[in-house]
């Protein structure tokens, strides 16, 4: 078109088409085809100035538009700058709001993503913690077992681990833990049986270690016993009779409240045992446990025993010690049966009582022989006794060491009599073998009171100094003796079943003791060549006869069974009135020594020339000697064997005087002879009568009737039947003709034949041619 | 004549003392060579017999033992009178015994023969530690009292041999020289063949 119109008017068009564009779409449309076409058209100028004066007419437009309104335009521009930077401000803060919103909405969104993730996560908390729950039940449970056990409460474990399986574990059979239990169950329960049994084994450690004690406590308590009923015995003697363990002491005890198990001095809890056998029972393993447990005690028995013991330690403590573990030990087994009986039976407590007796003998036994001292057997003895009384009362069977006793017993006498019969040599060779002096009454009163000894006189006539007929040894035997007899039933003081065996022991061994030690070495003593030890032997003798027959009844009234019918009789007794005539014949023997000495130093001059005056010294010294010992040394000998010595003496004396002639180294005898040696024989009888014992004199019969044969002016009568039976009855058949031979009718020797007294002899000696 | 008797002299003699001292010890001693360690006490008088030899002749010694104790008084002193020769005794570990001696020689010249021997006898010997009378005191003793002295022990057999040996020895020089001068036995003694040489038995024989 432009081309047809006039280009000019066409370029103004264009330009105002171009500016009254409504839009800018419109805008851009109508000028780019405006430059396009002006460009190609060369007219691009045109068009620049068209539009140059289009702006300028627009402005000078504006600027007369706006000569008027000019005040009001650019209050109106800067109204609407203001409105326009108004608007600006808004925008941005609408901008900045939205972007605020924006924000927070997005933070919204992310909690709220977060709120049911949470959500879900919080459901499966739930779920898990209730699964935990049910199973920390459990394993509360689990654990209660578990603490049961540690708080020692082995029942209730055992009771609350049954309860779990049976129970509690149903309910948590779908998690894996319940059977994790249900596995841990077994071992949970040997966890149990283990804990018991170590607790039992602990008791039974401890049991072993509080045994002795216990039997020490079970030893004191028997002797508490003993002495509540000596007293009672004391009180009510009737009761004396009754020993320990007899029904009346028993009935009287029972007042007397003590539990050995449970004292100040020592309790013994079987708790442990009864728990550990509770569990056992509940574990079903009863059978298992009951062997379990013999073997242990079986063992500690054994660990009691030991090797070997000592019986003279001080207090035979070893031996204590032994006994008093073995009752201990006993008396937790009977008590265990007691409390226990489908743990332990009798049998196997018996087999175990028996089994510790017969070791315990044997150790015994074996210590035996280093005991040497009475005393020391009589302690042992004493604490075996109470061992036996002790477990007597528990009802132990006790034969076995009853008889073994017996054996302590058979030792016991061994030793005593030992012992005594050194005691008795040693007095015996000690003695001073004199009558005993004794210096006041107390003194006095000792004697008689240990001797069997009757003196002849009342006790308030004797006077002091005075002196008893026996020697010191007597009394000190006596003493000895009833010594003897009291320790021997110190053996069957408290506890001793065979009575009868120490009647018949004791009875033997002071037998034995008073013909071994006393007689017979009183007897060997009788070589002494002291007449004085001699005649007191005697004396002794004698009065050890008194006393032996005063000991027999005494022996038959101490018998411990009086009822015992039957007297005692000791063979001592005999040997000592026996050995009675061993003395006399021993001072027989002695005296008639001494008066073979004496009339060894006879000194007869069988020719002699002239007539002796006086009695020969010998002779002199014969009656002297005789009448001294009568008067002192053999004075104190009972009457009767008094006599009989001094017949025997005096009998001896005249043999021996008449053997002097009859000597075959005699061959002639003179009238002095004759008339010295009737002299003397006249000497002799005088000093017989003054003996005051007419029978004495009968011993001198044969020398004197010998010697008036010699001196008879008709000898032809000896040949004389009964004139000899008359005159010379005594004289000797054979020694008569032989003294009458070697007589010589007259003195020989002329040169002394002055005297007057000698033809009045010779005369009187003359002899028939 | 006297064909029976198996000695040539009888000599007596006798032994005194305090009780204690061991005079039946010295006695036992001298007549069977034994001794025995427990007192026995004599009562009354006692006697042993031994024969010994002397200058080849048999002496009977009949020894007298007395009872130390005063209660024997009576029975012991009547055998001072018999007695040839007399054994003093005292124990040397007891002063009484020693001071005791004056008493019992004073007895002696009561009651003995004159001219009787005596010796003085100091037993115990052998117990030096118990000793309290000294060899030289019992020495000075007998000097005192014109008597031989012999410290003796019955126990350890020290010298008693001696002691009845030489009393046996000077009573048998006494009896001899008195017979050789009035030619009269004493009383007791028989020498039984006079005319043996009587120069030969003096001097002591141990």
């Amino acid at each position: 078109m432009p081309s047809v119109i006039d280009p000019r008017m066409e370029l103004d068009y264009a330009v105002q088409q171009i500016v009254q564009a409504p839009s800018d779409n419109e805008y851009f449309n109508q000028l780019l085809p405006a430059i396009k076409d002006a460009s190609k058209g060369g007219q691009s100028h045109q068009l620049l100035r068209s539009l140059t004066q289009y702006s300028a007419n627009r402005e000078s437009e504006i600027e007369r538009i706006c000569n008027t309104n000019h005040q009001g335009f650019v209050s109106s521009v800067n109204q609407l700058l203001h409105v326009r930077e108004g608007t600006i401000g808004l925008t941005s803060e609408i901008l900045a709001l939205n972007h605020s919103i924006q924000s927070s909405t997005e933070k919204l969104a992310e909690q709220k993503k977060a709120l049911v993730d949470s959500r879900g996560v919080r459901q499966n908390i739930d779920e898990a913690t209730q699964a935990l729950r049910d199973c920390l039940d459990v394993l509360r449970l689990a654990n209660q077992v578990h603490d049961l056990l540690s708080r020692k409460s082995r029942y209730s474990a055992l009771r609350a681990l049954d309860e779990l399986q049976s129970v509690h574990l149903k309910e948590i059979t779908q998690y894996k833990i319940a059977e994790m239990i249900q596995k841990s169950v077994p071992a949970t329960k040997k966890l149990i049986a283990e804990a018991v049994m170590t607790d039992l084994n602990t008791w039974l450690f401890r049991i072993r270690e509080t045994s002795q004690f216990l039997g020490e406590v079970a030893f004191y308590h028997t002797e508490q016993r003993r002495t509540r009923q000596k007293d009672r015995a004391e009180a009510l003697p009737d009761l004396s009779n009754f020993k320990l363990n007899f029904a009346i002491e028993l009935v009287s005890d029972e007042t007397e409240e003590f539990d050995i198990l449970d004292n100040e001095d020592v309790q013994v809890d079987f708790t442990p045992l009864f728990e550990c056998l509770h569990i056992h029972n509940a574990l079903g393993q009863i059978d298992r446990f009951r062997a379990e447990y013999a073997a242990t005690r079986k063992q500690q028995k054994e660990l009691l025993m030991p090797s070997s013991v000592t019986l003279i330690d001080a207090e035979s403590a070893s031996l204590s010690e032994l006994l008093e573990g073995i009752a201990g030990f006993a008396i937790v087994e009977k008590a265990t049966m007691k409390k226990t009986p489908e743990l332990r039976s009798a049998v196997d407590v018996d087999e175990l009582w028996d089994s510790m007796c017969q070791t315990a003998i044997t150790l015994i036994s074996k210590a035996l022989h280093e005991v040497t001292n009475a005393e020391v057997l009589l302690k042992i003895k004493g604490v075996i006794a109470l061992f036996i009384q002790t477990m007597e009362s528990w009802s132990y069977p006790v034969a076995a060491l009853d008889a073994f006793l017996l054996k302590l017993f058979e030792k016991y006498a061994e030793l005593l009599k030992r012992r005594f019969s050194d005691d008795f040599q040693e007095i015996v060779s000690t003695d001073d073998y004199m009558p005993m002096p004794i210096s006041k009454l107390d003194e006095y009163d000792k004697v008689v009171n240990v001797s069997w000894y009757t003196p002849d006189k009342p006790r308030e006539d004797i006077r002091f100094p005075c002196v008893l007929p026996f020697s010191q040894m007597y009394p000190l035997c006596c003493i000895d003796i009833r010594n003897f007899l009291n320790q021997f039933y110190f053996f069957s003081d408290d506890h001793f079943q065979h009575p009868r065996v120490i009647d018949e022991t004791l009875k033997t061994s002071l037998d034995e003791l008073l013909s071994e030690s006393v007689c017979r070495l009183l007897v060997e003593r009788l070589n002494s060549q002291y007449l004085g030890q001699i005649v007191q032997i005697l004396i002794n003798l004698e009065h050890f006869e008194i006393a032996c027959r005063e000991l027999e009844p005494l022996l038959a009234a101490a018998r411990s069974n009086a009822s015992v019918e039957g007297s005692v009789s000791l063979s001592a007794t005999e040997e000592f009135r026996g050995n009675k005539k061993t003395a006399e014949k021993r001072i027989f023997e002695l005296v008639n020594s001494k008066i073979d000495d004496l009339i060894g130093t006879a000194e007869y001059d069988w020719m002699a020339p002239t007539l002796e005056k006086e009695p020969s010294n010998y002779m002199q010294t014969l009656t002297r000697y005789l009448s001294n010992i009568m008067n002192s040394v053999l004075l104190g000998l009972p009457t009767e064997i008094k006599e009989l010595i001094y017949f025997d003496a005096l009998s001896h004396a005249a043999t021996m005087i008449l053997s002097l002639p009859l000597s075959t180294e005699v061959r002639r005898i003179n009238p002095n002879g004759v008339a010295a040696l009737a002299k003397d024989v006249q000497y002799l009888t005088e000093f017989v009568d003054t003996l005051g014992n007419p029978i004495l004199r009968e011993n001198l019969d044969e020398l004197q009737q010998t010697i008036m044969l010699m001196q008879a002016e008709n000898s032809d009568e000896f040949y004389d039947i009964a004139t000899r039976n008359k005159k010379y009855g005594r004289v000797d058949a054979m020694n008569g003709p032989i003294l009458l031979e070697k007589l010589t009718h007259t003195v020989q020797s002329p040169a002394l034949l002055k005297t007057d007294k000698f033809q009045a002899l010779s005369s009187r000696f003359g002899m028939k041619s | 004549m006297a064909g029976t008797r198996n000695y040539d002299f009888l000599i007596k003699l006798l032994l005194i003392g305090d009780s204690g001292v061991g005079k039946s010890c010295c006695l036992l001693r001298f007549s069977e060579d034994s001794f025995t360690p427990s007192f026995i006490t004599t009562i009354g008088i006692d006697f042993k017999i031994r024969t010994i030899e002397l200058d080849g002749k048999r002496v009977k010694l009949q020894i007298w033992d007395t009872a130390g104790q005063e209660r024997f008084r009576t029975i012991t002193t009547a055998y001072y009178r018999g007695a040839m020769g007399i054994l003093l005794v005292y124990d040397v570990t007891d002063e009484r015994s020693f001071n005791n001696i004056r008493t019992w020689f004073s007895n002696v010249e009561q009651h003995a023969t004159e001219g009787v021997n005596k010796i003085l006898i100091g037993n115990k010997c052998d117990w030096e530690e118990k000793r309290v009378v000294s060899v030289e005191r019992g020495q000075q003793l007998a000097d005192e009292l014109g008597i031989p002295f012999m410290e003796v022990s019955a126990k350890s057999n020290i010298n008693v041999e001696k002691a009845f040996y030489s009393l046996a020895a000077d009573i048998k020089k006494r009896i001899i020289d008195t017979s050789k001068n009035d030619q009269a036995p004493a009383q007791g003694v028989n020498v039984s063949d006079q005319n043996n040489s009587i120069g030969s038995m003096g001097g002591k024989c141990c």
